[in-house]
């Protein structure tokens, strides 16, 4: 053996952290079984998400177990002694394993090769195999030595994990051809942060009992997660968030007696304000298990009657996270295409932040991870999306790029060299998630005139289209995932379907339109200079920071649909420029960065015994549906008022948000009209519908003028401390 | 050398523009921020271009004008929070190269928010070379994970990364992040060159130092322990006539570096000398790098790069951090301090210097002109263990930045909790700290004062002493002992009175949630510990550190507390209040929160922020010390908002509370880190 593999535990709890992507899939009642070989086509897709060092598949089915009572144990094992003892402990703490498997692998340059050993046990009591475990794994890692891992013990699932790319870890477990069917299954590929990536036990999913997880991200309440295990008595752990959460969500479940959906809201850990009373104990009570940081987390569990799909994103919903629902099955993925390639029809969503979907075999979907209707905006139409596109008028385009299988550098080559020829309009078809399509691409000239250039894409192209873009006119036929025109300076995006998360970013010049619905933190930075004033219009929703830090720039949500709730939360937070409308009421509650109604009522009640403020005015405050500012004002006597401003809804480093609620007038027509008009002539919507969104009232963002605004003080005369 | 990443912005055009020339003419690299090339900075040849959270004056073309694209993830001084030019500064010229409002602070994003994680940025740099053909560097500041981020970024395909140490130079940073987040650049190299080589990564990827590089010796001791070139910023503006008068983020510099862009300036920095002086300064410097490498009988930085043999420490660090560094211990020269291994509370007098006083009047509005908000600052900390004398042990231990792995959180503009409930869910503390009981002499309008602030700020106010009776506002009282009066927050048991005793009687607290108040002491933590199964009654444990019995710092009986009480599966049942008036101010709130506390109490550090004076008999403006008082309180909400969200932390409740893991101990003796349980710096 070339190293010997270790575990440096000198100082405590090592910590070892990941990246990388993530899906799932379950079948619906009465569709058939899943295949090994679906499953490792939605996780190949995204190779490049993750690397060589490290993989997995985990499969959930009722029928794995006779009686409930045989689980499966699966191990990693630096050599046969290793494996000779883990036996040994099971025997004296469980019973006799049966059906022993060792398999040696074959020796792999720079890389630790473990052995997996596999073998049935009876169990009659979880508790003990659980606490037989533990202990098995703590002497496997222990005095900084690597010896092994129990990655598995459940009855109802299996794990296949190992050091590798997707495929060659499905081939490794023989999972390459139609071998295995399965009520559901989840995968993983993995691109370690940190070191050591050569060795198996990091790799996912994590199993614990009867649930196992595929992790994306970091999650930096990690060492609170890890006393509240140690609080149970799990002490032997593998070192990486992602194993924290599968126990977590394992001994809610099966040892706290919490249903899938208490604790799946727990783990995804809602701000105070969305929170029941029930609830609230539920998050005090078990604090150490919720979860902060990045997370995208795809769970399966089952029970032996039934099967379950878990998907978890965390409260900024800062990892990517896809559902996908068609005839048959329900999908979670990373990226779009994952799903597209198994089903290319079906209706694909974004969980909001905070959220969870849920579904089982047997009842359906009990948890969409939406409150917005789910519908797709595939091309133009107004609401029921009965008006064809206005593709059939597109000019004909001077050259055509199939992208099936063709990788982005081609793709912007294909770009490059159309322009050059002086090409107008180039088509690109069949785009499956390929990524920087038409990155730094400019428009201009040497003698500073632009050229026309249009591409038109059809599919669903990767994160970061168009970024930097500088003039060039992109029409998409299709969803476009993250990252849409980061730090556009020119040029336009017309998008006849959905944007996900973060498009838009430092937008400065031309126009983006998208038809459906927007993700997170859409038209953060947004701004203007000069003459380039840039717009940004989505057709119906978007979800939490829209139009964060914006500085510029014209921002529209039209809510075509009638949602109830056309954006999410903390819209327009330190906004300093620029307008944002969005078509209906919103609550001020979902403004900025509002503070907490109990803070704001309890400075109100201490000024009520200091005689600063009339019983009958509280009580005026307290039967407010929020105590927002605009609300407040008119209750308060101005001196009271001020300080409340000053202590609760000011900072000298952020503009106060002007919000008002009400029908558009000249300016704004002056501002919006012409790129509403140009919007409903994109996709061609009717016009009657653009009346009446004319007609409409609108909930307007701006930004304020402030008592701390910075005096520029007069040149060179130094400001006194 | 490297003359590191100022903006135009921070710096005032021509001291960007005498950078980047005197790098070309003396073949090093400079950096140039993130405020947009200015024309001068641009025709040069030696720069690398920066992409950063604002994207601040970058397009297609501009990232195209350097060596090599840089993405700004983080920096030593502030890791985890974004980039700051005052509204102050942002005349004019500023607000059209960043196209932002006049007038307007620009404040970058904490995070870059398309990159959250490892495979986030490994998208950016694919993405920016596909866009620019150039090699792309990282810089970050150096925090827990960063010989994991080191090996993370060049695993994602950059040329390199600039690692920017704790308490490193800033144009404007909160004092509070400045002076606690991050680890010294010297464990970080040494800890990232050992990562790196046992993973195969050190090769063709190249590791810049930079925090604190104040003198050549530091650039070859710091390339001996593994980097691959320093860089300097602080030192660049020293040769070019930097004061250090601290005061960049205010606009008016004295030396004209960095004061606010007009367009009529009266006077103007002169391009030619500066250049003459920076160019002197790189000749200078690497000359001395030569002498000393001579030496040493080291012919080349190749040669020199990981020679940790060349050595030598002067006593006073411990084995432990000699470890990390990769220095033989054996090999010892000269002499140095000691580290503290006092594991008694501080004494008071050490607690309260001029500049912690300073810091605590402007928080409150005492003096100042930014009361409630967290302090700004400029240049480097000068805070423990660095620079001033630690005085307890909080000074040792530094707090965690997010950096790549996953997203800092921007406490300006985006959600973070600091809520937090005692007694399940019976008692909603809107902050996770109180007043403790103030000393003796206090006089009882100023108590009253105290109480008040604490109902209508959402806290509690420990009346142990019982001087307020009921008091118009006992809603928010901590009562004393024994009291069981009408409307306190909070019933208190001396440990003192159930140590002699069996159980607490049937409803000792009445309605309210009842706590048992111990010293913060070995014996009460043993006592506590064996007599656990008495204490059902009670809601959990207030430690005083001020008990005439206790004979340990706060920061080891919160530890210990709690790790018996896990080790119970007991943690969930009984909070633990840690309070004392030697708690100085929010950076301890925080770090005795991660240590296990559920909330913190402090007394004197508000006295002292308000201007309180010791032997003050008299209070004449009770109005004006009750708002200065709320003003405290609601800066120090920001403070922990702002450590919380450089950690990546959007709840302290759940996240932050008994979370060692976001600390680290800097030098520390190894006996009390173990007894915190707390990780060494450069540790992974």
């Amino acid at each position: 053996m070339a190293e010997y593999p270790t575990y440096d535990a000198t100082y405590g709890q090592p910590i070892y952290k990941d990246g990388c992507g993530i899906f799932g899939v379950i079948r619906k009642s009465g569709a058939s079984k899943v295949s090994n070989l679906d499953t490792l086509t939605g996780i190949s897709c995204i190779k490049y998400r993750g690397s060589e060092f490290g993989a997995g598949f985990a499969l959930f089915d009722p029928s794995l177990s006779g009686g409930g009572k045989t689980h499966r144990i699966k191990a990693f094992v630096r050599n046969q002694d290793i494996a000779g003892s883990i036996g040994d402990q099971l025997s004296a703490n469980v019973s006799s394993p049966r059906d022993v498997q060792l398999q040696m692998p074959a020796p792999r340059s720079g890389f630790q090769r473990f052995g997996i050993w596999q073998a049935d046990v009876s169990a009659s009591d979880n508790a003990t195999l659980e606490r037989t475990i533990d202990a098995i794994n703590g002497g496997l890692l222990s005095d900084g030595k690597i010896d092994g891992r129990v990655f598995s013990y459940g009855r109802y699932l299996d794990v296949f994990k190992e050091v590798g790319f997707p495929l060659e870890v499905a081939k490794e477990y023989h999972l390459d051809a139609d071998s295995r069917k399965a009520d559901a299954w989840i995968a993983h590929t993995r691109q370690p942060t940190n070191s050591p990536g050569r060795y198996p036990i990091w790799s996912h999913p994590f199993a614990s009992m009867d649930t196992a997880i595929a992790h994306n991200g970091d999650i930096s309440s990690f060492g609170a997660n890890l006393e509240q295990l140690n609080s149970w008595g799990l002490r032997s752990h593998v070192g990486t968030d992602s194993e924290v959460i599968a126990r977590l969500l394992d001994h809610l479940v099966r040892v706290e007696g919490l249903s899938l959906l208490e604790s799946a809201t727990l783990l995804t850990n809602p701000f105070e304000r969305q929170f029941s009373p029930e609830v609230r104990r539920l998050l005090i009570r078990y604090r150490g298990a919720r979860l902060d940081g990045p997370f995208a987390v795809v769970a399966g569990f089952c029970d032996g009657e039934d099967t379950y799909l878990l998907a978890l994103t965390d409260r900024s919903k800062f990892r990517p996270l896809l559902v996908g629902e068609d005839e048959g099955r329900f999908y979670v993925a990373s990226e779009e295409n994952q799903i597209r390639n198994l089903s290319k029809d079906a209706v694909v969503w974004a969980p909001e932040p905070g959220s969870f979907f849920l579904a089982s075999v047997k009842k359906g979907m009990l948890e969409p991870g939406t409150r917005r209707k789910i519908q797709p905006f595939r091309s133009g139409g107004g609401p029921g999306g009965t008006v064809p596109p206005r593709d059939a008028q597109a000019p004909s385009a001077a050259a055509v790029l199939d992208a099936s299988g063709v990788g982005f550098s081609e793709v912007n080559e294909f770009l490059r060299r159309s322009h050059r020829a002086g090409d107008e309009s180039v088509r690109i078809e069949n785009v499956s998630g390929q990524r920087y399509i038409g990155i730094g691409f400019s428009t201009r000239q040497n003698d500073g005139t632009r050229r026309r250039f249009r591409v038109v894409l059809s599919g669903y192209p990767g994160n970061c289209l168009a970024n930097l873009n500088d003039g060039v006119s992109y029409e998409v036929y299709g969803n476009v995932a993250d990252d849409l025109a980061d730090t556009m300076h020119a040029g336009s995006v017309v998008v006849h379907g959905s944007a996900r998360d973060v498009a838009g970013q430092t937008l400065q010049g031309g126009h983006i339109f998208v038809r459906g619905s927007v993700g997170n933190r859409v038209a953060i930075q947004m701004r203007e200079y000069k003459q380039a004033k840039p717009f940004f219009i989505v057709g119906e929703t978007a979800d939490d920071y829209l139009g964060e830090y914006m500085a510029g720039g014209v921002l529209a949500v039209l809510n075509l649909s009638g949602s109830d709730r056309p954006v999410g939360k903390f819209a327009a937070t330190g906004l300093v420029g620029g307008t944002i409308y969005i078509r209906g009421e919103v609550d001020p509650a979902q403004l900025g960065l509002p503070p907490s109604p109990e803070d704001v009522l309890a400075y109100l009640r201490a000024g009520v015994t200091d005689g600063k403020l009339s019983k009958d005015a509280f009580e005026a405050v307290s039967k407010l549906r929020y105590p927002g500012e605009s609300d407040l004002a008119p209750l308060l006597p101005p001196p009271l008022m001020a300080r409340v401003r000053f202590l609760f809804f000011t900072s000298k480093y952020t503009k106060p948000l002007l919000s008002e609620y009400r029908h558009l007038n000249a300016a704004d027509l002056d501002a919006l009209g012409g790129a509403l008009e140009s919007f409903f002539h994109a996709f061609n919507l009717p016009q009657s519908l653009l009346e009446s969104v004319l007609a409409s009232k609108f909930t307007v963002l701006k930004a304020g003028e402030h008592k701390h605004a910075t005096r520029i003080p007069p040149q060179e005369v130094p400001v006194e401390e | 050398m490297y003359l590191g990443d100022m903006s135009f912005g921070a710096l005032s055009g021509v001291p960007n523009a005498a950078i980047a020339r005197a790098a070309d003419l003396t073949g090093i690299m400079a950096g140039t921020g993130e405020g947009g090339l200015l024309k001068e900075v641009a025709e040069c040849s030696r720069i690398t271009v920066q992409w950063a959270s604002a994207r601040f004056g970058v397009d297609a073309n501009s990232l195209t004008k350097g060596q090599a694209v840089v993405i700004k993830i983080g920096q030593g001084a502030k890791p985890g929070i974004g980039g700051h030019l005052p509204g102050v500064k942002v005349t004019t010229p500023i607000s059209e190269t960043r196209r932002i409002p006049v007038g307007t602070d620009a404040i970058s994003p904490a995070p870059h928010h398309d990159i959250y994680s490892i495979e986030d940025l490994g998208q950016r740099i694919l993405a920016l070379k596909e866009a620019t053909r150039k090699p792309v560097f990282v810089k970050v500041g150096a925090t827990n994970y960063i010989p994991y981020i080191a090996s993370g970024v060049a695993r994602m395909g950059a040329a390199g990364i600039i690692i920017d140490g704790a308490g490193a130079g800033t144009g404007a940073a909160p004092s509070v992040v400045k002076n606690n987040v991050g680890v010294p650049i010297e464990l970080a190299i040494a800890s990232v060159d050992s990562i790196l080589r046992r993973e195969g990564l050190r090769d063709d990827f190249t590791v810049i130092a930079a925090g604190r590089v104040g003198c050549p010796e530091d650039s070859v001791k710091l390339i001996a322990l593994g980097a691959d070139m320093t860089s300097l910023g602080t030192g660049a503006l020293l040769a070019i006539g930097c004061l250090m008068v601290h005061k960049c983020h205010l606009g008016f510099c004295p030396a004209i570096l960095t004061n606010r862009i007009s367009d009529n300036p009266v006077r103007t920095l002169s391009f030619d000398q500066s250049v003459t002086w920076l160019a002197n300064m790189v000749r200078g410097w690497t000359e001395e790098m030569r002498l000393i490498m001579e030496a040493i009988g080291v012919s080349s930085i190749a040669d020199l790069r990981s020679r940790r043999e060349l050595l030598f420490h002067n006593g006073s660090m411990n084995p432990e951090t000699l470890g990390i560094l990769g220095v033989d211990s054996k090999q010892e020269r000269g002499s140095g301090g000691q580290a503290a291994t006092s594991r008694a509370p501080p004494l008071a007098a050490n607690l309260w210097d001029p500049s912690r006083s300073t810091t605590l009047w402007e928080l409150a509005g005492t003096t100042g002109k930014s009361p409630g908000e967290a302090q700004i600052s400029s240049m480097g900390s000068i805070g423990p263990p660095f620079i001033d004398t630690p005085s307890r042990l909080s000074d040792w231990v530094v707090v965690d930045g997010a950096q790549v792995t996953r997203p800092s959180i921007d406490p300006y503009r985006e959600q973070i909790e600091i809520v937090n409930y005692l007694a399940q869910g019976k008692v909603r503390l809107a902050a996770p700290f109180f007043f403790t009981h103030l000393p003796e002499g206090v006089p009882d309008e100023v108590r009253s004062i105290f109480a008040r602030t604490a109902s209508a700020m959402g806290l509690l106010y420990d009346d142990s002493a019982g001087r307020l009776g009921e008091g118009p506002h006992p809603e928010r009282l901590i009562a004393p002992e024994g009291a069981q009066g009408r409307g306190r927050a909070i019933s208190v048991v001396r440990m003192s009175a159930q140590a002699s005793g069996a159980a607490p009687a049937e409803g000792a607290g009445g309605r309210w949630p009842l706590y048992l108040r111990i010293p913060s002491s070995t014996a009460a933590l043993e006592w506590v510990r064996s007599n656990l199964r008495l204490l059902d009654a009670y809601h959990g444990f207030i430690v005083d550190e001020d008990d005439d019995e206790s004979d340990l710092q706060l920061e080891l009986s919160v530890s210990k507390l709690e790790r018996d009480l896990i080790e119970k599966d007991a943690r969930w049942r009984y909070d633990i209040l840690a309070e004392g008036n030697m708690v100085r101010g929010s950076e301890d709130i925080v770090k005795l929160l991660a240590m296990g506390a559920d909330c913190v109490g402090f007394g004197k550090a508000a006295l002292v922020a308000v201007g309180f004076e010791d032997d003050q008999e008299v209070v004449l403006d009770l109005e004006r010390l009750a708002e200065h008082l709320e003003n405290l309180v609601v800066a120090f909400v920001k403070d922990i908002k702002l450590l919380a969200g450089a950690a990546g932390m959007s709840s302290v409740a759940s996240s932050l509370v008994g979370n060692k893991e976001i600390l680290r101990t800097v030098c520390l003796d190894p006996s009390i880190r173990r007894e915190l349980g707390i990780k060494p710096a450069g540790a992974a």
